[in-house]
């Protein structure tokens, strides 16, 4: 009988140890290797860190929020040689970040009003804030150690933006941050293997530094082949009218409110899209888009339509010709805001 | 309460510690009746009284039936127990499908009348309990068993936790003879059982939970889509779904072998069988040897003519399709299977390919033909299983047939590897000692192997399990998919 509790004593025993090495092993794989690949390589942190590490500069700033759209669309570079030919000096940052929204971007928030520009350009369009407060998890965990140690500050409507789960994952404790990160695994091994054989179109890591002109270098698609893949997936056709206080559109709200608060001129930009794009908006929507940008009361220009196709290297992002025009475009719009 | 939850885990260490504490027998059955219904009632809530209902039909029914001399009142206990146990089964699974159907003929006769469907769920595990509960009444009716004696040794063989939810469906032969002895558990026994639970978790949730978003997207909308897609996600449905359903069942074994009343296997290595028929041998063992021992035989088998046999395996597959769910696409999949097995039959009873080709057949490149071929036929199987629509079946079973050669760069890649590979693999296997050592490490019993290791070196395998489960884990894992069934 004590033979026999012995053995069975050591089977737990080793299933025991099996399970707390796995811990040891995987919390140094996460801390040695993934954490600091996650800091180096991932653009939301790296604009982050542009924040906290900038020094004060004695010549105005302006950042460039958005979307991809926004982070392909506009070089920086582009737009301070134009600035620099009717004698203004500005120095420009684009900040914007692939599939972002006005809630995440609440995150940023404290971040920009700290490093005082003298403008911000938030390039927006209906999707971002169709989209109902849906922000992927990883996007928030990402960011958790940062809230928890106080290095980023929501303040306090950008808290009740969030909603429970989402400020869960935002403060989430040191070890369950460990264990969330899990996520990151195949991103990081992916990175350090197939990524190095093969160009990942989809991933931003080679922008992620790039806070001048962060494009992405892609082919121009097929005319018919945007066709086929807007028929596939056409556009969302619909403006949130039914719901006023969507999380989307409040923080959008918020972001410019605490901005112009603290003397930060803003622009809201409909950013361009592909004519063929256009055509599936329908009046309704973009009326009601246009109605709800009037009424945050902020200077608003709409480059939805004003490109033609070519311009596009697919349904939604502007291609060499498109990010030129583009920046010239805004160049203009800027100083004659700034004039004003 | 899935097998993958801290829930059960706790559940289960605590029914170990208790089954530990008491010695004898009799306590040891109770706890594990009251230690099953409550798994069931965290899982399914009220619906644990189908379960005590069907347990009381079928137990009664089977002394009945033993007690009747009249051969009469036997088969109308037996049928009465059969109409019982099937209520239930047919209310909460195909009520809804036969309302859908009938709305279906309204629609074609121009008749604006609707049944509204009604709002049921299906109670998880019901198939499988019905099943080794009606297996019961069958197998006295049959004379094979004699009934049991002991009331809560028949209840605890239908709701034993560890089968409760998706099988294995286990006949009372096999598991009531084990409640003669105490249950003790074993240092053997539970290293064992651990080796097949973390194995179990590693098919589940390593593979299956993984592959489960690929296979989803290419399903949700497969139109357009290329014949290299199509084909993939077939092939990653068929691994997914064998690893889902063998990894739920290799948790479930283990968990019976920690506590040493055993369940029978219910998967032998189906992706390398030869033919359909043995395709049918190693896959689902307990749900095909059912339909085997309870349809096909009692219509006759093949003891009534080529014909019929042929007719009596059509029925009996296109049951075992409704039987996986109320959906014409799974009767379908069970018309299929029945066709194969039949095509199967009549080649290898009447077609000769003469003495050169049957002999290359034998050797081990010949079996290896065989063996793809039958899975060529097989996992389209699985893409008339997992087709949301007929308008998708349609599409996709013509890409899966007629390749469209239309690949990306990286697709084509990849066509080219796996082309070269299964080349060189028909080369290599050409060579007796590679091919020979080959069967014998597809036939080891690695789980036996693992379990029989030391200590240090079993350690090494759990560690392996262990730190790979969680760091590729996905973040959700879908349900068990054979609890739909």
């Amino acid at each position: 009988m004590n033979r026999k509790i012995t053995q069975i004593s050591k089977v737990l025993l080793t299933l025991s140890c099996a399970i707390i090495l796995t811990f040891i092993c995987y919390f140094f794989f996460i801390t040695l290797l993934v954490n600091p690949w996650l800091e180096n390589n991932q653009r939301e942190l790296r604009v982050l860190n542009f924040y906290s590490q900038k020094n004060s500069s004695s010549v105005p700033e302006i950042y460039f929020l958005g979307t991809s759209q926004v982070k392909e669309g506009i070089d920086c570079n582009i737009i301070e040689d134009d600035f620099k030919k009717s004698n203004s000096s500005f120095i420009c940052y684009n900040l914007a970040v692939n599939g972002d929204t006005p809630l995440r971007r609440l995150i940023e928030l404290d971040s920009i009003i700290k490093t005082k520009p003298e403008v911000v350009v938030i390039g927006t369009e209906y999707r971002d804030i169709y989209n109902s407060g849906t922000i992927a998890d990883s996007r928030l965990i990402l960011v958790s150690d940062k809230i928890v140690s106080d290095k980023i500050i929501l303040d306090t409507t950008s808290t009740e933006l969030f909603d429970k789960e989402q400020l869960r994952l935002l403060h989430l404790n040191p070890i369950n941050r460990g264990i969330s990160n899990r996520i990151f695994i195949i991103s990081y091994l992916n990175f350090m293997t197939l990524n190095k054989l093969i160009h990942n179109s989809v991933a931003d890591y080679e922008n992620r530094d790039n806070f001048k002109n962060p494009y992405k270098d892609s082919e121009n698609t097929p005319i018919n082949e945007k066709i086929d893949r807007i028929n596939e997936n056409p556009p969302i056709d619909d403006f949130p009218t039914h719901y006023d206080n969507s999380t989307n559109k409040l923080a959008l709200r918020h972001i410019i409110q605490e901005l112009q608060k603290n003397n930060i001129t803003v622009i809201v930009i409909n950013v361009p899209c592909d004519p063929l794009e256009f055509k599936y908006i329908s009046n309704s929507t973009r009326e009601n888009y246009v109605s709800y940008l009037n009424n945050i009361e902020v200077p608003y220009y709409d480059f939805e339509n004003r490109y033609p196709s070519n311009y596009f290297y697919d349904i939604t992002h502007t291609n060499v010709q498109g990010r030129t025009a583009f920046s010239h475009d805004i160049a203009k719009i800027i100083l004659k805001e700034v004039e004003k | 309460m899935d097998f993958y939850t801290v829930e059960f885990a706790i559940f289960f260490i605590v029914v170990i510690l208790v089954l530990i504490a008491l010695q004898k027998q009799k306590y040891q059955h109770f706890f594990l009746i009251i230690s099953s219904y409550l798994f069931y009632w965290f899982t399914s809530t009220i619906f644990l009284l189908i379960l005590i209902f069907i347990t009381i039909v079928t137990f009664y029914a089977g002394e009945a039936i033993y007690k009747s001399e009249n051969i009469k009142r036997k088969k109308v206990i037996l049928i009465l127990a059969l109409v019982a146990s099937f209520f239930f089964l047919g209310f909460f699974k195909y009520l809804n499908f036969g309302i859908d159907n009938f709305n279906l003929i309204l629609n074609i006769l121009h008749i604006d009348t609707r049944v509204s469907p009604l709002s049921v769920i299906l109670p998880i595990g019901i198939s499988f309990y019905t099943f080794s509960g009606l297996s019961y009444v069958f197998d006295i009716y049959s004379g094979k068993i004699k009934p049991e004696v002991y009331f809560y040794k028949y209840v605890l063989f239908v709701s034993y936790f560890p089968h409760l939810l998706a099988g294995p469906i286990v006949r009372a032969g096999q598991f009531l003879p084990q409640l003669k002895n105490q249950i003790t558990i074993t240092p053997d026994g539970l290293k064992l059982g651990i080796t097949l639970i973390a194995w179990g978790f590693f098919k589940k949730i390593l593979i299956a939970d993984n592959l489960a978003p690929i296979v989803s997207d290419t399903f949700a909308n497969p139109l357009g889509a290329t014949s290299f897609t199509i084909i993939t996600a077939t092939f990653l449905f068929g691994i997914q779904i064998y690893c889902d359903f063998s990894g739920y069942i290799d948790i479930a074994l283990g968990c019976a072998n920690i506590i040493g009343l055993h369940l029978p296997q219910n998967f032998n290595r189906p992706y390398f069988s030869k033919s359909p028929t043995e395709f049918w041998r190693r896959w689902n063992i307990t749900l095909s040897s059912f339909i085997k021992d309870y349809i096909y035989i009692p219509l006759g088998g093949n003891r009534k003519g080529r014909l019929r046999s042929y007719g009596n395996l059509m029925v009996a597959m296109l049951l075992c399709g409704l039987w996986h769910g109320a959906a014409w696409n799974f009767v379908l999949w069970g018309g299929y299977q029945g066709v194969l097995l039949v095509l199967h039959k009549i080649i290898h009873n009447r077609v000769s390919f003469g003495n050169t080709i049957d002999q290359f057949l034998h050797t081990h490149s010949g079996l290896f033909i065989k063996i793809i071929i039958t899975q060529f036929f097989i996992f389209f199987g699985w893409l008339i299983f997992r087709s949301e629509n007929l308008q998708d079946l349609l599409y996709s079973s013509k890409k899966y047939f007629v390749i469209d050669f239309v690949f990306t760069r990286l697709e084509l890649i990849a066509t080219i590897l796996i082309i070269l590979s299964v080349v060189s693999f028909f080369i290599v296997l050409q060579n007796k000692k590679f091919s020979d050592s080959l069967v014998n490490f597809v036939t080891t019993d690695w789980i036996s192997t693992f379990s029989g290791l030391k200590l240090s070196y079993w350690f090494v395998y759990l560690w392996v399990i262990i730190i790979l489960l969680f760091m590729f884990s996905p973040s959700s894992s879908p349900e068990f998919i054979y609890f739909r069934f």
